[in-house]
C-alpha cells in the first residue's frame, strides 16, 4: 500500500517534470529540434502547441536553423515528355531529401527563398508564398494579370532587416522595340500592405542577365547584373535597397573585366556578401566554363563599396548552378552529363589561387538540363504567414493539387503503374524470401543425417538460398518521391528482380535434390521391405 | 583572497570556493571550476562568496554531479587555452583531438542517468547558468523526442493530452503539407 502510494507520487512528480522546467530550459530543448519534429510536438499538448507556434519562438528558432542547399529544377519538356518542377534539399550534413517538397507544385517556378519561405511563380494571376517546412502558404496577386513576356526570374523575394518586412519585387518588362529586353520600373510589394508600388529606375536596365544569372538578396538589398546598352556595354552590378527603395550602380573591378569577348558573369553570395563570379566560356556553349573562375566579394557599407578578390579557382569544370553555388565550405558544380558534384577548395590560406579537391558526386538529375537548374541557400523555419492573411491582396485559396491538371495525367498514370509493379515485386520478394528461408532451415537441420558427399551441396545451396540483401526489403514510400530518388528506386528494380530469379532457381534446385533423395530413400525402403517379406516367408 | 580579473591567474586557480547544497553539504571547489557557472562567477565578481555560496535549489546529489562536470570541463578549458597560444603543429593537434575525444566520452558517460536526475541536472544547469551543461542535458531530452509520435512522447514524459479531438484534427490539417 505504502509502495503504491510512493509510486503514484513519483509518477505525479514525473508527470509535470518536463512542463515544469523554466521557460529558458524548454526553449533550449525545442531550439535543438528540426521543424518536422517540432510540428509533431505541437500535437502533444496545448502548452507545447502554444510554445512552438509562438512567433517569438519561430524567430529564435530561425536564428539557430542550419543552412541547407535547395536545388530547383523547373518543369521541362524533354524528348516530347513533360517533366514536373522538382526540388531537392541537401541538409547541413549533405544528406539528400528523398520526397518532393509538398508546397512546390509540378507547375511552379522558384523566384527566391528567405527565412524558410519560398516565393513561387505560377502561370495564374497570383504568386505563391509558402513556408517550405511547415506547408503554410498564401497567394499574392500579381501586379497585373497576364503580363506579356513575364518571367519567373523577374520576381525576387527578400527580407528588409531594418523594417523587418518581407518584400516581393518585380522587374516590369518594358516591351521595347529593340531586341534587348529592359525594365524601367521595379514593382515592390511589402507584406501587409494593400498595393504594389512602382519605383522608377534611373534608366532602362537590361533584363538579359537577370534571366541568365538570377538575383541575390543580401542584407536588405537585391543585387543583379546588368549590361549597359550600346556605347556602354560593360557589365555592372545593380543593387536595389529594400528599405530605402533606391538603386545603386556598382562598377565591377577592372581586373575582373578582361578583354575576352567570351567572358561570362554570375551574381552570387558568400557568407552574407554579394559576389560576382567570372570565367571565360566556350564560344559555342556560352554557359560552359573554359578557364579559371574568379570570385570577387563586395564590401558594401554606408561608407564605401569595395571589391576584393576572394578566389581564383583553377580548372573549374563545366556549369555553375546559380545563384548560390557556395554552400558552407563547399562549392557545387555540374558536369555536362547532368551530374552535380561538391568540391572543397584547396590552397594556401592567404592565397586566392585555389584548386578544387575532394569531389563528391551529389546526384544525377538527368534528363533535366544543367543550365535550367537553380541552387539556393535555404533554411527550414517555423515562420508563419497568417498575420498577412487579412490583407485583401493576399489570400489563402483552397489548396489545389497541381498534379490534378490534365497535363500530368500521363505522368500520374506512369507513376501509379510503377507503384503497382513495385508493390507486386515487393510482395513476391516477401513470399520467396520466406520460402527460401524455410527450405534453408530444413536443409540445415537434416544436413547431419545426410551422407558426407552431400555436405558440400548443402552448404552451397544454403548459401544460394540466403543470397541477396540482408536488410529487410522496403516497400515503395507512400509519399511522392522526388525525381532523383524515383529514378534511383527504378534503377534498383532490375537488381531486385535478378535477386528473385536467383532465389527461385535455388529453391527449384533444392526441391529437385530433395525429391531425388526421397526417391532413393523410398526405393531403398521398398527394397529392404521386399527383402523383409522374403525373409518372413 | 584573490578575485577574478586581478590578472594573477595562479592565485585565482588556487583560490577555493565553498558551495553549500540545499541539504547543507559543503563542497570545496577551485575558482576555475566554480566559474563555469555564470551565476557563481557574478557572485565572485561581486565579492559575496565569503563563508560559502548557498545553493538552496540544488541537492547534494545533483551538486556533486554538477561539480564533476565542471571539474572536467574546467581542465578542458585550461588545456585549450594552453594549446591555442602555442603554435598548433600536428603533435598539438593530435593531443587536442585525443583530449576532445576523451571529453566527448566523458559527456556521454555523464548522461547515463535516469530521467529524474537528467531533469534535476537541467534545473541546476539553468539555475547556475552553466551553458555547456545546459546544452548537453537539453540535447539529450531533444534527441529522445526525435522520430516519436505525439502519443509516444506523451507516454514517455507522462504528459496529459489536453487537446480536444477538434484541436487535434486542426493540428493534423495544419501540418499535412509539411516537409520532412
Amino acid at each position: 500500500m505504502v509502495f503504491e502510494k510512493s509510486k503514484s507520487k513519483k509518477q505525479k512528480k514525473e508527470e509535470c517534470i518536463i512542463n515544469c522546467l523554466p521557460g529558458d530550459a524548454i526553449e533550449q530543448i525545442f531550439l535543438k529540434l528540426p521543424v518536422s519534429t517540432l510540428l509533431t510536438c505541437t500535437g502533444v499538448c496545448k502548452k507545447w502547441y502554444d510554445y512552438i507556434r509562438d512567433p517569438l519562438f519561430a524567430a529564435a528558432h530561425l536564428k539557430h536553423a542550419p543552412r541547407c542547399a535547395l536545388l530547383f529544377f523547373p518543369q521541362e519538356s524533354i524528348a516530347k515528355k513533360l517533366y514536373p518542377s522538382d526540388a531537392i534539399i541537401f541538409d547541413e550534413t549533405w544528406s539528400q531529401s528523398t520526397c518532393t517538397v509538398p508546397v512546390i507544385g509540378p507547375n511552379d517556378f522558384l523566384c527566391g527563398t528567405c527565412n524558410g519561405l519560398v516565393c513561387l511563380y505560377t502561370k495564374t494571376s497570383t504568386i505563391k508564398i509558402a513556408n517550405l517546412a511547415t506547408g503554410d502558404y498564401l497567394h499574392l496577386e500579381k501586379p497585373a494579370k497576364n503580363l506579356k513576356g513575364d518571367h519567373f526570374s523577374y520576381y525576387t523575394f527578400g527580407f528588409d532587416p531594418v523594417t523587418e518586412e518581407y518584400k516581393v519585387t518585380h522587374f516590369l518588362n518594358d516591351h521595347g522595340n529593340s531586341s534587348r529586353q529592359t525594365f524601367s520600373v521595379i514593382q515592390v510589394y511589402t507584406f501587409g500592405s494593400e498595393n504594389w508600388k512602382d519605383v522608377h529606375a534611373p534608366e532602362a536596365l537590361g533584363l538579359g542577365d537577370v534571366k541568365r544569372s538570377g538575383v541575390v538578396n543580401v542584407s536588405g538589398a537585391v543585387y543583379w547584373l546588368t549590361e549597359g546598352n550600346g556605347s556602354n556595354s560593360e557589365i555592372a552590378v545593380m543593387s536595389f535597397d529594400l528599405s530605402k527603395e533606391t538603386f545603386t550602380l556598382i562598377q565591377v573591378p577592372e581586373a575582373a573585366i578582361g578583354d575576352s569577348s567570351h567572358r561570362c558573369y554570375w551574381i552570387t553570395e558568400i557568407d552574407g556578401k554579394a559576389c560576382i563570379a567570372t570565367a571565360e566560356v566556350y564560344r559555342n556553349v556560352p554557359r560552359m566554363l573554359s578557364g579559371e573562375l574568379q570570385i570577387w566579394t563586395l564590401d558594401n557599407n554606408n561608407v564605401e563599396k569595395r571589391w576584393s578578390h576572394k578566389y581564383s579557382i583553377q580548372h573549374a569544370p563545366n556549369f555553375l548552378p546559380g545563384p548560390h553555388f557556395f554552400h558552407g565550405d563547399k562549392i557545387i558544380m555540374q558536369s555536362r552529363n547532368c551530374n552535380l558534384y561538391s568540391y572543397e577548395l584547396l590552397g594556401k590560406n592567404l592565397e586566392v589561387t585555389k584548386k578544387l579537391s575532394s569531389r563528391v558526386g551529389l546526384l544525377d538529375f538527368s534528363p533535366y538540363k544543367p543550365q535550367n537548374m537553380q541552387s539556393f541557400i535555404c533554411v527550414k523555419s517555423l515562420v508563419r504567414l497568417d498575420a498577412y492573411e487579412k490583407v485583401s491582396i493576399m489570400h489563402r485559396p483552397k489548396r489545389r493539387d497541381g498534379w490534378e491538371l490534365k497535363k500530368w495525367e500521363v505522368w500520374e498514370r506512369e507513376l501509379s503503374s510503377t507503384k503497382d509493379l513495385f508493390s507486386t515485386i515487393h510482395k513476391t520478394e516477401l513470399v520467396i524470401s520466406e520460402l527460401a528461408h524455410l527450405v534453408a532451415m530444413k536443409i540445415n537441420r537434416m544436413q547431419h543425417q545426410l551422407p558426407d558427399e552431400m555436405q558440400c551441396w548443402c552448404a552451397e545451396i544454403i548459401q544460394k538460398l540466403q543470397h541477396g540483401p540482408h536488410t529487410p526489403l522496403q516497400p515503395m514510400s507512400s509519399r511522392r518521391l522526388n525525381w532523383v530518388e524515383h529514378k534511383r528506386t527504378l534503377e534498383q528494380l532490375p537488381i531486385r528482380v535478378e535477386n528473385l530469379r536467383h532465389k527461385t532457381k535455388a529453391i527449384a534446385q533444392a526441391r529437385e535434390k530433395i525429391f531425388s533423395l526421397l526417391d532413393t530413400c523410398m526405393l531403398d525402403q521398398c527394397a529392404s521391405g521386399s527383402n523383409a517379406d522374403i525373409s518372413a516367408q | 583572497m584573490a578575485s577574478a580579473g586581478s590578472g594573477d591567474e595562479k592565485a585565482a586557480a588556487a583560490a577555493m570556493i565553498t558551495l553549500i547544497s540545499s541539504d547543507n553539504e559543503k563542497f570545496e571547489v577551485t575558482e576555475a571550476t566554480a566559474t563555469l557557472s555564470q551565476t557563481i562567477r557574478h557572485m565572485i565578481e561581486d565579492g559575496c562568496t565569503d563563508g560559502g555560496v548557498p545553493l538552496p535549489n540544488v541537492t547534494s546529489k545533483i551538486l556533486a554531479r554538477v561539480i564533476e562536470y565542471c571539474k572536467k570541463h574546467a581542465t578542458a578549458a585550461a588545456g585549450e587555452e594552453g594549446s591555442s597560444s602555442s603554435f598548433s603543429d600536428a603533435a598539438f593537434l593530435e593531443v587536442d583531438r585525443a583530449f576532445l575525444e576523451e571529453l566527448e566520452e566523458f559527456d556521454d558517460a555523464f548522461l547515463e542517468v535516469d530521467r529524474a536526475t537528467l531533469f534535476d541536472l537541467i534545473l541546476a544547469a539553468n539555475y547556475l547558468d552553466i551553458k555547456g551543461l545546459l546544452n548537453l542535458t537539453c540535447q539529450k531530452v531533444a534527441d529522445s523526442v526525435k522520430g516519436k509520435t505525439p502519443e509516444q512522447i506523451r507516454e514517455m514524459y507522462n504528459i496529459v493530452n489536453d487537446l480536444t479531438p477538434e484541436e487535434e484534427a486542426e493540428i493534423r490539417r495544419e501540418t499535412q503539407w509539411a516537409f520532412e
